[in-house]
């Protein structure tokens, strides 16, 4: 016998027992249920810990590919629990890369914008084509760089009343240019034609929605009528448009890529966009194309119209601008043409005509023919209060690729 | 041997019932402290190996090497990859100092100034 039974216990005893038993029982319920749900926070953390860097290995994985993956499943480590899916889709000159990393159900998703950039720092600060004609310069223009010219070389010259202000008429080395300016790279040009000949499936963008987000995967949208575009417009989105569209000063676009026959951007503009346009791109005054912005007009030979881009006076361009024209034309030579103390930071590559007028460029310039109209005459090969610097262009910058061979992938965004 | 009573034999129930709640209360409190204690550990220690990742990847040493903590060590190895000589895979793996692996990641590094 274990126990003495000294009295009588009453039938309210095994009540009492039974709801002890029951409090104790809820307790350890509870204790058992915190103990399970910690552990599976635990284990949460410590897959979306690996996922994360997964995530952050696959894109290193990637920035070291010449080549983008296009639609790609690995295992990062060959245990086969570390497999992420790489997808890469061009975005105008640039890439979207979305990675996922996963295990099981639980997916870390992740969208890079990304551009090759060259490896070996930009030394070319005016490429002019041999037209076998000096390149005059005036006035306080200044730069600093390589230019590459005919062999005539550099030289003082007077225009509007202005001699040549400084010491030195370069700052770098001069070299011999040849017939035409150096070809983009095909991948650029690859780009650009997959731009235009998008055959994707485009959604009509109406007019009521007020902003249009796509931060993880691309939205194509199109516009059949001329618009005015104010909406808030942000990240992957593809705007086309057979009609010319106007950016709206009040506007709040970034990261977006818009193709139509004509672009126009009102003054005041502050976003980021990649415009290409078969006619002509505008660029109103007092404006800030924020980097990574891209200006590109070609293929204006279908439509036989001049192509122009136009960046307006004190506008800030941070990005390039490029205008294809591959075959010579007396009549409709294409022009850019950039006002009066706007700055560019970026490359500007024209196979046409282009017009600095008092301007800079942080980066550098490539033309076939130097403009330069004043309200008394048109002068060709002159530069008058231009500033051309490529030791100002950013080291990150994502360029169109013409000069250095070797590229390397950027993370923009 | 007498014959117990009813009540006896609830007295019995409700003893050994209280007893294996008490040691069960015991167990599974203990054990949970254990486990909490154990995780928060790993945690603390998963936190310094991301540290040494992104020390690595900033400085872009790729040394193999071990950083010494009090309790533990995280051993580093590297391993460049084959076919894409830029690439460099980095173990990171903490241990006991009787040896017991208590967490390790995988990381791939881009070497930047590998040309």
């Amino acid at each position: 016998m274990l126990f003495k039974i000294a009295h009588k216990l009453k039938a309210q005893t095994l009540y009492f027992v039974i709801a002890i038993s029951t409090v104790i029982a809820i307790l350890l319920s509870g204790l058992i249920l915190l103990s399970s749900v910690y552990l599976n926070a635990s284990n949460d953390l410590d897959l979306e810990r690996k996922l994360i860097w997964n995530n952050k290995s696959a894109l290193n994985y990637c920035l070291a590919q010449e080549d983008l993956p296009t639609n790609k499943i690995i295992d990062l480590f060959g245990n086969e629990s570390d497999s992420v899916r790489i997808l890469a889709i061009p975005y105008g000159l640039f890439y979207n890369l979305s990675i996922s990393s996963f295990h099981g159900r639980d997916t870390v998703s992740k969208t890079y914008l990304l551009g090759k950039k060259n490896v070996s720092k930009q030394t070319t600060a005016l490429y002019l084509k041999n037209s076998n004609k000096a390149l005059g310069v005036c006035g306080k223009t200044r730069l600093v760089g390589d230019v590459v010219i005919s062999e005539r070389g550099i030289e003082r010259s007077y225009i509007e009343g202005q001699n040549f202000i400084g010491r030195k008429l370069f700052h770098g080395k001069k070299l011999v240019a040849k017939n035409s300016i150096p070809l983009l790279q095909n991948s650029i040009i690859n780009a650009i034609e997959s731009v235009f000949d998008s055959e994707e499936k485009f959604n009509t963008l109406l007019p009521g929605k007020d902003s249009v987000i796509a931060l993880e995967d691309q939205l194509n949208l199109e516009l059949t009528v001329p618009a005015v575009i104010t909406q808030y417009i942000r990240g992957m989105v593809f705007i086309r448009s057979t009609e010319q569209i106007v950016l709206g000063s009040n506007s709040d676009v970034r990261d977006c890529v818009i193709e139509a026959p004509s672009i126009i951007v009102e003054d005041g503009f502050k976003g980021s966009f990649q415009g290409f346009a078969t006619d002509s791109i505008i660029i109103g005054e007092n404006s800030e194309l924020k980097f990574p912005s891209n200006l590109v007009v070609a293929k204006s030979e279908i439509v036989n119209t001049l192509a122009k881009i136009v960046v307006g006076e004190k506008t800030q361009v941070f990005g390039n601008i490029a205008l294809l024209q591959e075959k010579l034309r007396v009549k409709n030579y294409g022009i850019i043409s950039i006002q009066k103390n706007a700055v560019v930071n970026g490359e500007v590559y024209s196979q046409a005509s282009l017009e600095l007028k008092e301007c800079t460029v942080n980066g550098t310039v490539l033309t076939n023919n130097l403009y330069l109209k004043t309200a008394s005459s048109v002068y060709i090969n002159q530069l008058l209060n231009v500033e051309i610097d490529v030791t100002k262009l950013d080291s990150n910058h994502v360029g169109l690729g013409i000069e250095n061979k070797h590229k390397i992938w950027e993370v923009l965004k | 041997m007498k014959k117990l009573k009813g009540s006896s034999i609830i007295e019995v129930v409700a003893g050994i019932t209280i007893l294996a709640i008490v040691f069960a209360f015991v167990a599974v409190i203990t054990s949970s402290l254990i486990k909490s204690g154990r995780t928060l550990k790993v945690l603390s220690i998963e936190t310094e190996i991301d540290q040494l990742i992104t020390f690595e990847n900033n400085n872009q040493l790729f040394k193999d090497r071990t950083a010494e903590y009090e309790d533990y060590n995280v051993e580093i190895q590297f391993d460049r990859d084959v076919s894409t000589k830029s690439i460099v895979i980095g173990l990171f793996e903490a241990s006991t100092s009787t040896g017991k692996v208590l967490t390790r990641q995988e990381f791939v590094f881009l070497d930047k100034n590998y040309e």
